[in-house]
């Protein structure tokens, strides 16, 4: 009673505040006509629909919330990844890089003698898991840098005067590979003082750093959101095994020097496959790898104000069709028709004008609620990130804030023409009871318009791609969501068509009555509809996707990856959370009794082409002996004996990206240099939907000289107990290691976790649209139940008890969701369709065949239908509520 | 069938109270056929709806058929209305969604599901009031009196002991007007049943046994009617 109380109040004030506005804006229009009839005319209505109002102005709210919210989170990621690269890089002209295990040190000395390098320094970079019990899951980002030579100091000032003391007296800290500077912010967080001891997750198991100081929260202390920790590069190849690696070179050129042209001459040295970059070229290629994700979080929002720009439209509407007769007054009296559809388009308006404004703050609030997930399914899948801090301003903001004003004004555009086009007498007839809308038999405009929309979704699909962009296929997604909602009054008419003979004879009368009100006005019913069919084809669509995707990502599994236990390292699955293993577990793994195999897997990120993809490095005789590849192009057995002579395998989604084939000749970065590799074949392989090479494990380390491993995976004897295996190595290494030992099983279910958090805020704004649509049945259903109080009271007066009334109301509902839910479905599946063949093939190269999730499209339909009917309880609580006599009086 | 002890009704309080009805006493036997009159204001209305148990007085008391209307709540109300009275508006309230014969059902299909019985009788009752050849029109198909008819037949179907009619010729000419008087009449006096009908039109209220007068929210004047072989035939609106 209370919430209802609350939310009743809730609402009163949130009319208020849009009647308010609505009142200002026509005081400020005084000297106008419109601003005249705006007072006298529209705002005594808004005030008597003051729910529908509040509604409508929620609708639009959420719709540019939504947009709003994704627009910043997306910065928020990106700015955040390039604040710490700025933070990092300094005053460095140019970066070299090659792939992701790094490079031989040895190179530096040669880049360091390119003629017009003024200064140069190495650098390793990598984000390192804190294993402190207070902070369990912190990473923080951890920097190897020549701390003591001058040219570092020329890139970076670590504002740390524990530093400043060191360098005065180095040797005590260059003495042990576990002496670290970690930020005072951490230390603040953590309560960490001097020389406290901080656990580290590192290849050789947990590790305690001596904290020798502190960096201020400035440059480099406030990268990575100020969880950054600083060591002497020497020392941190050591604790961390990175060898002799190095990851990165920071050059400056020679005052005056041209940067480009400097920049080729080291290129020139070190081979195509290295990267020598200005700083901010690397934010482009991170910006690259994300596009696939901020796209699909775009079409999400911009799905979700789609709807509520249907609301809007649905409102006007309503408010049309109930003003018939007052319109016609007003005609009678000397309006114009160009005044009438002025008034109601201002109308819209200004309730888009106070529901972008209010969606302009949701948003900002939704976002911080996003980011957390969002950054999470980006640190699970891309790269580690930490974003703290929300990344946005006034043009941003003012952007989204037209954006709803516009959409609103010109769904309001359209009723509003409808409003003024008939003459008076017409508009001035009135009727006892509403009239039946007798079928339109023949083709209507509408109809004509959907065919012509599907036939262009149809032609739009043979668009290529406009700068890697799946544009055609996009717009064929919006082409397909107009022609659905322009067929809805059909949809309407066949559902109360074929539910007529059934509900006849069956499920009482209400359910009858509630059938035959849906084609009443047909209008209405389809715009509600629409509305929710907007919604439930954006979740059908995802539910043909996530579903194609993880059927085949599973059956991939099991023929590729069948092992029996899976152990990782810092995270229950190897990527990009994961800390890599020594390669010195192999022995004692292969020892243990009841194991057969071990194979030996490490995942590093490279580059090809300058695009960032995936480089899997496997023991292939293991591999070959237990896999079952899915091969598209070439032979498992002899594309395996290529791999192990050098050669490598190429994803189907890298050889769809880059367009390699078998048999091709591909240019890698390796440690030393450039080399290439001949492509021993395709094969299916989902590690990456940046596409993924397989190479074997001894080839991996012979030419990016890094032994480490990310996974063990163990094939057990036949008859050997599995819990009895993983006991023992949990036993011996989990503790110290910090160990995942994950049975096939379990792998498989932390995969389907990993997807369900990545989509998991594509669902949120599948929810908002939603919630979206529901307004919209909450408001059309008041609609109808205003439309219809003579004729509740007439069925109230002859028996029809108030559960009946409610029932009638709610089944109506449910009616309006089922057809919201059919239109959806079949344009749903429709859309991924092309989702599935058209953009994500295009983004991922990736192909899934055709595998919805029914399951989830089913309790989406479910569920929309019971929220339809749930959302008509209070429009049907007011239906039973009337008071018999009154209702029979009213006209 | 009908006792009224003492009733008023009231609404609005303060300067906008008005009392609709006071301290009305009216007995109607079962069987009767009584019209009710009065100009605009005077009460009918109200008198109506507080008989047809749509709404409850304010004082007094109300008995119908010998269940007291103030002891039922909402639910038993309304199912007291649709078993005991049977309701004929001016403005006929039809469903438009319905054809004749389910709209004569409507009231037995809110009570349970309609058996073949249960259309047998409808289509009885259309017979019976002369529209047995349009059972499956729908309401826009049908004239202001065949409309009424319908609405009749509605208020037959399940056999109510009281038949209330408010301004029934109201909406119609005068012929058809009259047909419909006829109906009611016939069904008090070959059926037995109760029929309180309210108008304005005296020629109308002729079709009673009794005309009972409301001025300001009182009975003025309760008179019976006498009528030759034929009553009220040439009854207009």
């Amino acid at each position: 009673m209370n919430t209802r109380r609350l939310l009743r109040a809730a609402g009163g004030v949130a009319a208020s505040v849009v009647l308010s506005f609505v009142y200002l804006a026509a005081l400020l229009l005084t000297p106008f006509r419109l601003g005249r009839l705006l007072r006298t005319v529209s705002i005594p209505r808004l005030q008597e629909h003051r729910l529908r109002t509040s509604l409508t102005v929620l609708g639009i709210a959420l719709g540019v919330a939504v947009l709003i919210a994704v627009v910043i989170v997306n910065r928020s990621i990106l700015g955040s990844m390039f604040a710490t690269v700025d933070d990092i890089a300094g005053k460095a002209d140019l970066q070299v890089s090659a792939s992701g295990s790094g490079f031989d040190e040895a190179l530096f000395d040669q880049v360091r003698g390119v003629p017009g390098v003024y200064k140069a320094t190495p650098v390793l970079q990598q984000t390192a898991l804190l294993r402190d019990p207070r902070a369990p899951g912190e990473r923080m980002l951890l920097l190897g840098v020549d701390l003591l030579g001058e040219d570092d100091e020329y890139f970076r000032a670590y504002a740390s005067t524990e530093l400043d003391a060191i360098k005065r007296d180095p040797l005590a800290f260059l003495n042990s590979p576990s002496n670290i500077i970690i930020s005072r912010s951490l230390a603040n967080k953590l309560g960490y003082k001097l020389h406290d001891k901080l656990p580290l997750a590192t290849p050789d198991g947990v590790k305690d750093f001596d904290i020798w100081g502190f960096i201020e929260n400035e440059g480099v202390g406030r990268a990575f959101g100020g969880s950054v920790a600083v060591m002497y590069y020497a020392a941190m190849q050591v604790a961390f095994g990175r060898g002799h690696a190095i990851d990165r070179i920071d050059l400056a050129v020679q005052r005056g020097a041209d940067a480009q042209a400097i920049g080729q001459r080291v290129q020139a040295t070190l081979g195509k496959s290295f990267h020598v970059e200005r700083p901010d070229r690397k934010n482009e290629r991170v910006a690259k790898m994300l596009v696939g994700l901020r796209t699909g979080l775009m079409m999400g929002s911009v799905i979700a104000l789609l709807v509520g720009v249907f609301l809007i439209h649905n409102t006007m509407s309503i408010s049309v069709v109930q003003r018939k007769r007052e319109i016609g007054i007003l005609r009678a009296l000397g309006i114009t028709r160009r005044e009438v559809t002025r008034l109601i388009t201002l109308e819209g308006f200004l309730l888009g004008l106070v529901g972008s404004g209010l969606g302009v703050l949701i948003g900002v609030g939704l976002a911080r609620v996003m980011l957390a997930g969002v950054s999470q399914s980006v640190n699970e899948l891309y790269l580690q990130v930490s974003v703290t801090t929300l990344r946005f301003d006034g043009a941003l903001l003012l952007g989204g804030f037209l954006l709803g004003v516009v959409a609103a004004t010109l769904a309001s555009a359209f009723p509003a023409r409808n409003a003024a086009r008939p003459s008076p007498v017409e508009t001035l007839r009135t009727f006892a009871l509403m009239t039946v809308v007798a079928p339109p038999a023949r083709l209507t405009r509408n109809d004509l318009l959907a065919v012509a929309l599907f036939a262009l979704a149809f032609g739009l699909l043979r668009v290529p791609p406009l700068w890697g962009a799946p544009v055609g296929a996009m717009a064929a997604s919006a082409g397909l969501l107009f022609g659905g909602a322009l067929l809805m009054p059909r949809v309407v008419q066949g559902l109360h068509a074929s539910l007529t003979p059934l509900l006849r004879r069956s499920f009482g009368l209400e359910a009858r009555l509630a059938n035959d009100n849906l084609p009443r006005d047909l209008g209405r019913t389809a715009a509600t509809a629409s509305a929710l069919m907007v919604g439930v084809a954006m979740a059908t669509s995802f539910a043909v996707f996530v579903g194609s995707l993880t059927t085949s990502m599973l059956e991939w599994i099991d023929r590729s990856i069948p092992a029996d236990l899976f152990i990782t390292s810092a995270a229950r699955v190897a990527g990009t959370r994961s800390v890599p293993m020594s390669a010195a577990l192999y022995d004692p793994l292969v020892a243990t009794p009841g194991v057969e195999l071990v194979e030996r897997v490490r995942i590093i990120d490279t580059d090809y082409r300058n695009v960032p993809v995936k480089l899997l490095a496997a023991d292939i005789d293991v591999y070959n002996q237990r896999a079952k590849v899915t091969m598209l192009e070439g032979e498992q057995g002899a594309a395996m004996q290529q791999l192990r002579n050098g050669a490598v395998m190429v994803s189907e989604n890298f050889s769809r990206r880059f367009g390699v084939h078998q048999g091709d000749r591909i240019q890698l970065s390796v440690k030393d240099g450039t080399r290439e590799f001949e492509v021993a074949g395709v094969d299916i392989d989902y590690t990456s939907d940046q596409g993924t090479l397989l190479v074997d494990r001894e080839v991996y380390v012979r030419y990016w000289g890094d032994d480490q491993v990310d996974t063990y995976e163990l094939y057990l004897r036949k008859g050997a107990d599995l819990e009895a295996v993983r006991r023992s190595v949990t036993r011996q290494y989990g503790e110290s290691y910090g160990l995942f030992v994950l049975t096939n099983r379990e792998f498989k279910a932390e995969i389907l976790s990993m997807l369900e958090q990545a989509f998991a805020v594509m669902h949120v704004l599948e929810l908002v649209a939603l919630i979206i649509a529901v307004l919209g049945v909450v408001n059309s259903l008041f609609a109808s139940v205003i439309d219809r109080v003579r004729e509740i009271g007439v069925l109230r007066a002859v028996g029809m008890q108030r559960k009946q009334a409610r029932k009638m109301i709610i089944v109506e509902g449910a009616l309006i969701g089922v057809c919201g839910v059919s239109g959806g479905t079949l344009i749903g599946a429709a859309c991924g369709y092309v989702l599935l063949f058209h953009i994500n093939l295009v983004q991922s190269g990736w192909y899934f065949p055709y595998r919805p999730n029914w399951l989830s499209v089913f309790e989406t339909a479910v569920m929309v239908v019971l929220v339809a009917a749930l959302a008509a309880a209070y429009p049907a609580r007011r239906a039973a509520a009337l008071v018999v006599a009154d209702a029979l009086e009213y006209e | 069938m009908i006792n009224l002890q003492s009733v008023s009704k009231t609404y609005g309080e303060g300067p906008t109270r008005v009392e609709a009805l006071r301290s009305v006493d009216l007995h109607i036997a079962a069987g009767q056929f009584v019209s009710i009159m009065g100009p605009s204001g005077s009460g009918k209305s109200t008198l109506l709806n507080l008989v047809s148990a749509l709404d409850l007085p304010s004082a007094g008391k109300i008995i119908i058929a010998g269940q007291d209307v103030a002891t039922l709540d909402d639910d038993a109300l309304t199912l007291f209305r649709r078993r005991s009275i049977g309701l004929v508006f001016q403005f006929f309230n039809l469903l438009p969604t319905l054809d004749a014969l389910d709209n004569v059902l409507l009231p037995v299909m809110l009570e349970r599901k309609a058996t073949q019985a249960d259309h047998a009788r409808a289509q009885q009752l259309l017979i019976e009031v002369g529209l047995g050849a349009r059972t499956l029109h729908r309401m826009h198909q049908l004239s202001g009196g065949e409309m009424q008819r319908v609405a009749i037949a509605r208020a037959l179907v399940l056999e109510p002991r009281l038949i209330l009619a408010d301004e029934p010729t109201g909406n119609l000419d005068s012929v058809t007007g009259g047909a419909i008087l006829a109906l009611l009449r016939a069904l008090c006096e070959n059926h037995g049943t109760t029929v309180v009908m309210v108008t304005h039109d005296r020629n109308a209220a002729q079709a009673g046994d009794r005309i009972v007068s409301l001025r300001d929210g009182c009975i003025v004047g309760d008179e019976r009617v006498t009528r030759a072989a034929e009553p009220a035939a040439g009854a207009s609106a």
